[in-house]
Order: structure tokens, then C-alpha cells, then sequence
């Protein structure tokens, strides 16, 4: 095994450069490679080692405890407080809008402490129903509670906040593999082109169609206020013809509307091996993508030349705080970054329970030993 | 022959209607069902699973070889005992207690079928006792357990213990796998194996299935 000598991690100079690294979406001449690991509130359990469950949502003041503790640690261990402290009071929060998956018959559940979307329809003739009743529903109605109007104005003048927008939605062939299964999802679009066909338009129609609601809500529009991203993990199940077909109009349609610009976001999250769509992706220009631990930077380049690369450290090696493959895979990832450009260092994936702070200054050693220009 | 070739062919375009026709002009020609199954069909389905392993086509390639691969078995069953064809023996499947996740599971048990065994589908969200009852009343000589969760992956030490505990470790061979899963993992509970994809597993299944008492 090859021994591995690292100088000393700079915290100091780390954070000073870093802040520099992430000008003009990380493509820059800067000293370092960007790091783009800022953990998330679910590493707090392991870490401080206390009980609770990472993906159910939890007592605000028992949030605000656990996460100044762990900003605590983190302060010691990479010189920063990484994790929110300050949230707002339950009084702040507006009702809850529906969701996509909803408007698509399906629900959004906790089964063992992760949320899922259910099932809602089985086979075709299941599936045509749904996009009938879809096309007929009055989506304002549908999405927003009876009381939305006097708890707007209500938030608005206690706390100043206006709704939320929605510019960032599970992708079309996730939200469709839960909707009706992936099997049949993959049969429909081989099977009954035409049908997958209208499924599809349906979810552009539907996802422009929350959008444009919530910036009403929010007293904005798609030219006022542009990007927008998707998280599609499942994309990775389809052929490239497939993915033409039903995965990629959304993607072009939405992105039409809200991202026209060529700096305005267009993101993409996929956390699989979905290498093989690439090339259809490159056609929407993405300025912005985390995908899984097997698609990496000279291909991803390949294809989209002025996408940011969020990546691509395998999260579950991450989350085993394998120093050895930690070191191994984030020395490649900025010896690719000096080559392409453009490399912002994370996790091929969302960080998982488990990852610990002395492994994201493991990760901040290794880029200021390997992810440094030469001194301009 | 030619019949079984294109069988073979068909088949792994995923052809299921042409591959039913050919699989029952075969059994017309009074082809051995032996035959049919091993240098037809499983034949088939061992390129698509090779080529899948090597990224030279994706899941859904493999969805329709699988269909057209069942649609052809359909017409062999009846007469898989008169001809004496066996199978490689019984494995069942399934995904861990609290995990949803199917699509990985499916892939392996589409994969152990086109390698001859024959398979019981438990489904998702599995209870660690139903993959032990199952491979006890059922003879099965793997249990196989599919993780998508780091928060489910530890289910599966669960099933190792309950066979440990129902006195069927000896008998039967634990195979794990998923995203999160690792060889090391694999070491850590006890199990007998971990494979990274799909295909890999089924022919992991055919060395721990010859390797039983």
C-alpha cells in the first residue's frame, strides 16, 4: 500500500483562497480548487454522537441545539460553523403547498423514517385516466390550501417573507418511476411511445405550471427571476433513445422558460451511473451537475464544457471516512480540476450520517496539497 | 442449429413475441426442451447480462430480453419435468425490512433467471424471519438481500442472525448488495457474498450454489 505523506492543512490560507475559488462558477485561474462540502444537518447524530434519525424532521430547538454543538466542532476541526443555527418559528411557516407527485395522484409518506412518494397508478389504462383528470385540474386550486390567502398575509406582515418559489423539483423519470413503478414506466415508453409521449408533456406542463404559480405567489416572474435545477436520480435507467423521448423535453421545455440565458442555472442532480446520457444532457448546455461516483470530470467534460462539476468523492467512501480512498479519489478530482476547469470538490451524491468533520478537513488537506495552481 | 441461434438473437433484442413463436416452432420440431431453455433462451440472456455488466447496454435492454425471456419459459414449463430439465437450483429475493427500493433486486433476479435458477420474489420492505421461513419451507440454497439505504443496510445483519439463529446458516448462502453495500460490509455481518451489478451476482450465485452441501 503506498504511503501517503500530506503537509499540514493552512486552515487559515484554506479558507482564504477558497473563497476565491468559487468566482465566476469555479472556472478561474485562482490559487485552488473549490470545495463545495459544507455537510449537511443530518452528520450532526454521528458526530456528536446522539441519537435520532437523519431524515425525519425534528423540534426546532432541538435542531438549533444540535447544530450549534456540532458548529462548535466544526469550528475546532476546519475553522468554520458549517450548519444553519438560526431558523425560523413555527409561527413563520406557511401551510404546505402541494407537490408534484400529487398532482399525480401520488403520496408523499414516511415509511421507517424516510419520506417516500407512493405508487398511483398501475398500467396504461391507469395512467391515460390520470393524465385526463391531470389535464382537467385546476392546479392553483389543487396546490394551495384553503387558507392560503389570510396565512400569506399574515407572514408577510409579522415576518416579512414572501412564499417560496419553486425552481427546484424531482426530475421526470424519478417523479414518473414512483408515479407508475420503473418497470412499467421503462415498458410504457418502450411499449406505448405515444403515451409516454403525453406523460411527459404532462409533467412539463405541470412542473411550469407550479412554477408559474409560486412566482405569482412570490411576486415574480420567470424573465424577473431565472434558474432552475432537477434531482433525477433514475434517469440513469433509461437507453439514450428512451431518455430522448420522455426524460429530456422536460428538461429542455423548462429550462426554455426559466434558464434562457447562458449563465442563468441549469442544474442537474443524478447521484447514479448515468454516463451514458451524457451526450443528450451536453445538448442543454447544464452550468451546473453532481452526478454519481462513475461518471467523472474528463467525461462529464466531454459533453458540457461550461458546466460546474460538483464532485465526484463516491459519498459512501465519504461516509465510511475511508481516509485512503478519500485521499485517492479528491488527489484525482483536483488533478482534473487543474486540467478542465471548472471542478468544485464534493460528493457524487448528498452526504450521508456518518461523514464526519475530520474527514471534510481530510478532503481540505488533500486539495491544498494537490489542488493548488502554482503561485502566480 | 439455427432455430436455437435465433432464438438466442431474438431474444436478446428483446423480441418477446418472435422469440414465443420460435421457442414453440422449436418444440414443434420436436427440439429437446433442454435444449430450447439452455442454448436458446439462457443463452440469450447470458450475452444481454454480459453486455450489461459491460455497460454495452443498459436496464431497460435487459428488461425486455428478460420479458421476452419469460414469455418463452412460459411455453417450456409444462414440460421441464418429463424432459428432465432441473433448475440450478432455488434462491430467494429481496429487499431489506424498511427499503422500498425494488429496480436493483429485480435486475438480480432477472439475471438469476436467465442463469437457470429458479427464483422466489419476496418483494420489498422484508422482514429479516420471511427470507428465513421462505428458505426454509422452500428449500432455497441462497437468500439474497438488496439495501438502497444506508439507514436499512444494517436489515441485513438482521437476516444473517435470524438464519444463525433458525439453525439454517450452514445450509444456506447469504448474498448482499446496493448502493451503499460493500465487500467489507459483507465481512462485517457474516454474509457469503457481495457483487457490485447485477450480473456479476448471478454468476456469483451459480459458485455458491455448487459450492453447497
Amino acid at each position: 500500500m503506498e504511503v501517503i505523506l500530506l503537509k499540514e492543512l493552512n486552515l487559515e490560507r484554506f479558507w482564504e483562497d477558497e473563497e476565491k475559488a468559487h468566482t465566476n462558477n469555479c472556472f478561474n485561474d485562482e490559487a485552488q480548487i473549490a470545495l463545495g462540502i459544507r455537510m449537511s444537518d443530518e452528520c450532526v447524530f454521528d458526530e456528536l454522537q446522539e441519537p435520532g434519525t437523519p431524515w425525519m424532521p425534528i423540534e426546532r430547538e432541538r435542531r438549533i441545539e444540535l447544530n450549534k454543538r456540532y458548529n462548535d466542532k466544526a469550528e475546532r476541526i476546519v475553522g468554520k460553523r458549517l450548519l444553519q443555527e438560526n431558523f425560523l418559528p413555527l409561527e413563520a411557516q406557511l401551510p404546505y403547498v402541494k407537490r408534484i407527485g400529487e398532482v399525480f395522484g401520488g403520496q408523499y409518506i414516511y415509511h421507517n423514517e424516510t419520506e417516500w412518494l407512493t405508487q398511483s397508478v398501475h398500467g396504461e389504462q391507469e395512467l391515460e385516466a390520470l393524465l385526463d383528470r391531470v389535464d382537467k385540474l385546476d392546479l392553483r386550486d389543487f396546490l394551495l390550501p384553503k387558507n392560503w390567502e389570510q396565512e400569506k398575509k399574515r407572514v408577510f406582515e409579522r415576518f416579512g417573507l414572501k412564499p417560496d418559489l419553486m425552481r427546484h423539483i424531482r426530475g421526470p423519470v424519478t417523479l414518473a418511476c414512483s408515479i407508475m413503478g420503473a418497470e412499467d414506466l421503462l415498458f410504457l415508453i418502450l411499449d406505448e411511445p405515444d403515451l409516454a409521449r403525453r406523460f411527459s408533456d404532462t409533467i412539463t406542463k405541470v412542473t411550469l405550471g407550479i412554477a408559474a404559480i409560486m412566482d405569482e405567489e412570490h411576486g415574480t416572474t420567470a424573465d424577473e427571476t431565472r434558474g432552475f435545477s432537477f434531482a433525477d436520480d433514475n434517469c440513469c435507467l433509461l437507453n439514450p433513445a428512451m431518455y430522448e423521448l420522455f426524460g429530456y423535453p422536460v428538461l429542455r421545455d423548462v429550462f426554455k422558460v426559466y434558464s434562457p440565458g447562458k449563465t442563468d442555472k441549469r442544474y442537474q442532480h443524478s447521484d447514479s451511473a448515468m454516463g451514458h446520457l451524457l451526450p443528450i444532457l451536453g445538448r442543454l448546455d447544464l452550468n451546473g451537475v453532481n452526478f454519481g461516483p462513475t461518471v467523472l470530470v474528463p467525461d462529464i467534460r466531454k459533453h458540457l464544457p461550461n458546466a460546474r462539476i460538483d464532485g465526484c468523492l463516491h459519498p459512501m467512501d465519504f461516509m465510511r471516512n475511508d481516509r485512503e480512498q478519500i485521499i485517492a479519489q479528491v488527489r484525482r478530482d483536483c488533478e482534473d480540476g487543474l486540467k478542465y476547469n471548472g471542478v468544485n470538490i464534493a460528493t457524487a451524491g448528498s452526504i450521508n450520517n456518518g461523514s464526519s468533520l475530520n474527514s471534510m478537513r481530510l478532503v481540505m488537506q488533500v486539495i491544498q496539497n494537490y489542488g493548488r495552481r502554482k503561485e502566480r | 442449429m439455427q432455430l436455437l441461434s435465433d432464438i438466442s438473437s431474438q431474444l436478446q433484442i428483446g423480441k418477446a413475441k418472435v422469440v414465443q413463436e420460435l421457442v414453440q416452432q422449436a418444440l414443434d420440431q420436436q427440439v429437446p426442451v433442454k435444449d430450447i431453455l439452455e442454448q436458446g433462451l439462457l443463452h440469450g440472456m447470458s450475452i444481454v447480462g454480459a453486455k450489461f455488466k459491460n455497460n454495452e447496454v443498459f436496464v431497460p435492454e435487459v428488461l425486455i430480453a428478460a420479458r421476452a425471456m419469460n414469455k418463452g419459459m412460459e411455453l417450456l414449463k409444462p414440460y421441464y419435468e418429463q424432459s428432465g430439465v432441473e433448475s440450478k437450483g432455488r434462491v430467494c429475493i429481496g429487499t431489506v425490512q424498511g427499503d422500498l427500493h425494488d429496480i436493483g433486486k429485480n435486475l438480480v433476479k432477472m439475471m438469476l433467471e436467465g442463469k437457470g435458477f429458479e427464483v422466489i420474489d419476496l418483494g420489498t420492505d422484508v422482514a429479516p424471519e420471511t427470507f428465513v421461513q421462505t428458505a426454509m419451507e422452500k428449500d432455497c440454497g441462497i437468500i439474497c438481500l438488496s439495501a438502497l439505504l444506508t439507514t436499512t443496510m444494517s436489515a441485513m445483519k438482521q437476516v444473517v442472525d435470524a438464519a444463525k439463529g433458525a439453525g439454517i446458516r450452514e445450509k444456506v448462502k447469504i448474498m448482499v448488495g446496493g448502493a451503499p453495500v460493500t465487500d467489507e460490509f459483507r465481512k462485517e455481518i457474516g454474509a457469503d457474498a457481495y457483487t457490485a451489478d447485477a450480473a456479476s451476482a448471478a454468476e456469483k450465485a451459480l459458485e455458491l450454489m455448487e459450492s453447497l452441501p
